[in-house]
């Protein structure tokens, strides 16, 4: 248990009267960098969704770092170390560059620490800090995306949550991005969880991979068993 | 339904904003709200969310939405009952002039009561008032005197003339004698000879501004040009082309007007305008707000120069909204129901004052004006006079003219050149309110001034 | 000289009079209309407070504000919170609370005279003109309320957390900022801006129950023309609305020397719609 940072176990959300998550449970070593991959309608966005406390949970616990989660609101379970770069980006897209970072690190009080982190995420992004001063909204998509993971990054997450970070990306873009979430993981030990509709970046950055169909996971394993792995298969690459 | 609701939100909302004067209709919204309260109890059902609700309080003096009391008098045993109608808005953006009317009607009507009835050619009768809201909006009066008639009654006093010459055709089809409170008649047809029933027991704005003149002649030495300041009420050419004829007649110079709108939020320009004119006084019709925002103005410029507001208010009205520091130089025509002062009054103003003080609190007496009380006294003598309670013999005998008793002391019946119509309207007494920083409460009561209206 | 003065001051009134109103529609992404009801709320507790218990027009003032603020609170919670999606409820309780507000002043307003006391008395001479000491009180406070809301909404950290509210609402939740806190804040601060305005007002010109309407209008026209998510552009259509509103009276006389500001407001906003510095001027 104390192995892994984030243990979600039997995950169920509801809208309404349908079911969007039936029975979800999942766990990402610390250190490790595990995926979530999943053809549209899923529920991988509405697991990270309701993780974060986003969208309410049915039922089903969340664990981090051992502590009970599950109930805490979003802005206390972003102070206990989990952030999350969410689908659509959700930048402040008329605020700078700069104070879309500075936001990023909202919770935190360690004036230098911030100070590194930012030298950190320049040196990840060089890009960014060419346009510190540029407004968020006027930055291409790929720009965008980089600029969503370096403000994620900026709470100094233990967890890191990326949710499908190549929607709308060129694939020299995506590649640049899987290069940069395996640095991440390599030179701070961040836990990274992925989710992904990008088979190609899944694979080529996780260790493991849940598979999901329709709110329930069909199959999990390390990335080699899933890539052979006929259920999979069938359902990504039609074989 | 929704979608309906919000597109009639938001015309109400449009016209509502671009309000030219003129305030939220009420007679919708209180439709409208009654929807938002139907949606709104269904929303608390769903949501267990109850929107913030302002405690209703209604202070004591808020005169009763109702018809008026039954007259607790004793009753001769031959009287008979003669209906009244009073048609005021007693509601909306007018309700602030209107309620003294109310106040004072109903006042007056339980005084007579009260004392015996009115005996008229031989009957005694009691006045049973019969009153309806115009709510500030035309449709609505136009209602209200449609009622009136249907409910049978001949005489109706009613509020100024702007309101109800448009809904004077009501009246004058069923042969229903009708006196405004108050008039301004410049160009507004209703005391016509179109409207052969309608008439006022006032001097109209006309013979205040006379009045204004007179006063300034007596008390002003000083003074010799004069500024017209008023709000916009469509007819101010009108009344400056009268104003420069008055002016004259009176030994006086006319050398500017300096119009404002119904609902400018700063007055700073238009008194700029006025002290440009280089008059020695301004002289206008002005609301007590309006006519206090401006004298703060003018005197915030550094200006003396002479306010001479031809509004039936206390003077001390105008002063609370100009400010103790501009509250000098000037006077209205307004009355003083201070104690002290009572022994100018007529005996019959002062037992009015205090019947309406009882009735309905201390502030209803400290504005206490009697227009529409007095329009009512009037309306009633011409009836002794005509010896009959038929509306065409009393307009008839209103027609022939001559002297008449009112409120504020003995009065003339006139109009014919002033209005256009043949004695329609009266000539009475004008209170003089004279601000003076050294005086009690910072004012003192001149005196009554005499006004013919020719 | 006279008209500079006259624009200035006046600019900055109605600056104080949007201030609320332009704090919730920036940062919370709302259209208050409630303002003009609430700003007349605040007019007529300070009054109550000053004619029946005597309480000194500063102190009643900051009474007011405190009382409104509070009522912000409770509005954000039970009208713009649960009901931020749906603007068709918004409308329908604002209308509601307008006319309630509306209608309670039509009771309350009588025959007599409600003034609050003045914030200020005297004159001061300025470049050959005097300017009422009243008046360079409102704009002072004024100017400073102006400053100290640019100040947060500019360089705080507070204010930095308003407009990521403002401009994306999950985004700000995950970056850790309390959403509902910051909201309830947005709302204390605006409407308790508007009670402060109120007070003012009903000190220069005297209570009245279409008082929210008339400031309302020029308050609508002054937030909409800087354009949504610019406070600092209301510094400048402020000023504007102050000088055309100086200008025009002295060139037209009557109800046209206030409609046609107005109606030039209109044709600008169909011009831009979306403001002329929404999102563009910076300081």
């Amino acid at each position: 248990m104390s192995e892994n940072i984030l243990e979600i176990k039997n995950l169920k959300v509801m809208f309404g009267k349908s079911i969007a998550i039936h029975d979800i449970s999942l766990k990402v070593p610390k250190g490790g960098i595990v995926t979530v991959i999943g053809s549209n309608g899923a529920g991988k966005s509405t697991t990270l969704n309701a993780m974060m406390s986003i969208v309410k949970k049915t039922a089903g616990t969340v664990f981090f770092n051992g502590e009970d989660i599950t109930n805490e609101p979003t802005q206390n379970i972003v102070q206990k170390g989990i952030a999350l770069a969410p689908e659509g980006r959700h930048l402040f897209p008329y605020l700078t560059v700069q104070k879309n970072l500075i936001l990023g690190a909202t919770q935190r009080k360690d004036k230098d620490g911030i100070a590194r982190d930012m030298e950190f995420v320049f040196e990840l992004f060089p890009i960014l800090k060419d346009r510190l001063k540029q407004k968020a909204g006027t930055m291409s998509g790929g720009q965008q995306q980089m600029l969503a993971i370096a403000r994620a990054l900026m709470a100094d997450p233990k967890l890191l949550c990326l949710d499908e970070p190549s929607l709308g990306l060129a694939p020299v873009v995506i590649d640049d991005i899987g290069e940069k979430i395996r640095e991440i993981n390599k030179t701070r030990g961040t836990s990274i969880l992925l989710v992904e509709q990008n088979v190609h970046l899944a694979f080529g950055t996780a260790q493991y991979c849940y598979a999901l169909q329709v709110g329930n996971v069909v199959a999990e394993g390390t990335t080699e068993a899933i890539r052979s792995d006929d259920v999979v298969k069938r359902a990504y690459f039609g074989g | 339904m929704k979608k309906i609701l919000i597109f009639v939100l938001a015309v109400v909302m449009v016209l509502s904003l671009c309000g030219c004067g003129a305030s939220v209709d009420t007679a919708k919204l209180d439709e409208i709200l009654a929807s938002v309260q139907a949606i709104q109890a269904t929303l608390d059902s769903m949501s267990a969310a109850a929107p913030a609700e302002a405690p209703a309080e209604a202070p004591a003096e808020a005169p009763a939405e109702e018809p008026a009391e039954e007259p607790a008098a004793e009753a001769p045993a031959d009287a008979e009952t003669l209906k009244i109608g009073l048609m005021v808005n007693t509601t909306g953006w007018f309700a602030g002039v209107d309620t003294p009317n109310f106040n004072e009607f109903n006042a007056m009507v339980d005084y007579i009561n009260q004392n015996g009835g009115w005996e008229v050619g031989g009957t005694t009768y009691m006045l049973e008032p019969v009153f309806v809201d115009g709510q500030s909006d035309d449709a609505a009066l136009r209602t209200a005197a449609m009622s009136l008639v249907d409910a049978g009654v001949k005489f109706v006093v009613e509020t100024n003339d702007f309101w109800v010459f448009k809904c004077a055709d009501v009246f004058e089809d069923e042969g229903v004698l009708h006196a405004s409170a108050y008039c301004v008649s410049n160009n507004i047809p209703y005391l016509i000879p179109d409207n052969p029933l309608a008439f006022t027991g006032s001097n109209g704005s006309i013979g205040d501004l006379q009045a204004c003149f007179a006063v300034l002649k007596e008390y002003y030495p000083d003074v010799h040009t004069v500024a017209y300041a008023n709000d916009d009420n469509g007819s101010t050419d009108e009344t400056y082309a009268l104003l420069e004829q008055m002016a004259e007649e009176n030994g006086f110079e006319m050398v500017g007007q300096v119009i404002y709108p119904g609902d400018t939020t700063d007055y700073s320009s238009y008194a700029q305008q006025l002290v440009d004119t280089g008059a020695d006084a301004f002289m206008g019709n002005g609301s007590p707000d309006a006519y206090g925002a401006v004298l703060k103005a003018v005197r915030s410029l550094g200006d003396d120069m002479v306010m001479a507001c031809a509004q039936g208010k206390p003077v001390s009205m105008v002063m609370e909204y100009a400010g103790a520091d501009a509250s000098y130089n000037g006077f209205t025509i307004g009355t003083s129901t201070r104690a002290s002062d009572a022994d100018r009054n007529t005996d019959l103003f002062n037992d009015l004052v205090a019947v309406v003080r009882e009735k309905y609190g201390d502030d209803a007496a400290g504005t206490f004006d009697g227009a529409a009380a007095n329009t009512l006294y009037v309306m009633l003598q011409m009836m002794q006079r005509a010896g009959s309670v038929d509306p065409e013999a009393v307009a008839a005998a209103w027609e022939e003219g001559g002297d008449v008793d009112s409120l504020y002391g003995p009065a003339t019946i006139g109009g014919s050149e002033t209005y256009g119509s043949d004695n329609h309207a009266i000539g009475h007494p004008r209170p003089v309110s004279i601000m003076d920083p050294e005086a009690e409460d910072g004012w003192y009561f001149a005196d009554w001034i005499q006004v013919n209206v020719p | 000289m006279n008209i500079l003065i006259n624009t200035l001051v006046l600019g900055i009134m109605y600056i104080l009079a949007s201030l609320g109103f332009a704090f919730i529609f920036n940062m919370l992404g709302t259209i208050n209309l409630a303002h003009g009801a609430l700003y007349m709320v605040g007019a007529y507790l300070c009054y109550y407070l000053c004619a029946m218990a005597g309480v000194n027009q500063w102190i009643a003032m900051v009474i007011a504000a405190i009382v409104l603020a509070g009522v912000g609170l409770l509005l954000e919670k039970v009208m713009f919170r649960p009901f931020l999606t749906n603007f068709d409820r918004i409308v329908m309780i604002s209308v509601g609370l307008i006319t309630i507000g509306q209608t309670i002043a039509n009771i309350l307003t009588g025959n007599k005279a409600m003034v609050i006391p003045s914030y200020g008395s005297g004159l001061t001479k300025i470049a050959g003109t005097s300017i009422s000491n009243e008046r360079l009180v409102t704009f002072g406070v004024g100017l400073v309320l102006l400053l100290a809301a640019l100040y947060i909404v500019n360089y705080t950290a507070l204010g930095r957390q308003m407009e990521a509210v403002s401009q994306d609402r999950l985004g700000a939740a995950l970056q850790g900022i309390n959403i509902n806190r910051v909201s309830a804040i947005v709302c204390a601060i605006g409407i308790a801006l508007a009670a402060v305005a109120g007070c003012f007002m009903g000190a220069y010109l005297g209570l009245s129950s279409n008082m929210g309407d008339t400031m309302n209008l020029r308050i609508l026209m002054l937030v909409m023309l800087a354009g949504a998510g610019s406070m600092n552009g209301i510094l400048i259509t402020g000023t504007v609305m102050g000088f055309l509103d100086t200008i025009f009276p002295l060139y037209f006389a009557g109800n046209a020397g206030s409609a046609i500001p107005i109606a030039i407001v209109v044709v600008l906003l169909l011009i831009k719609p979306e403001g002329f510095f929404g999102h563009e001027l910076k300081m």
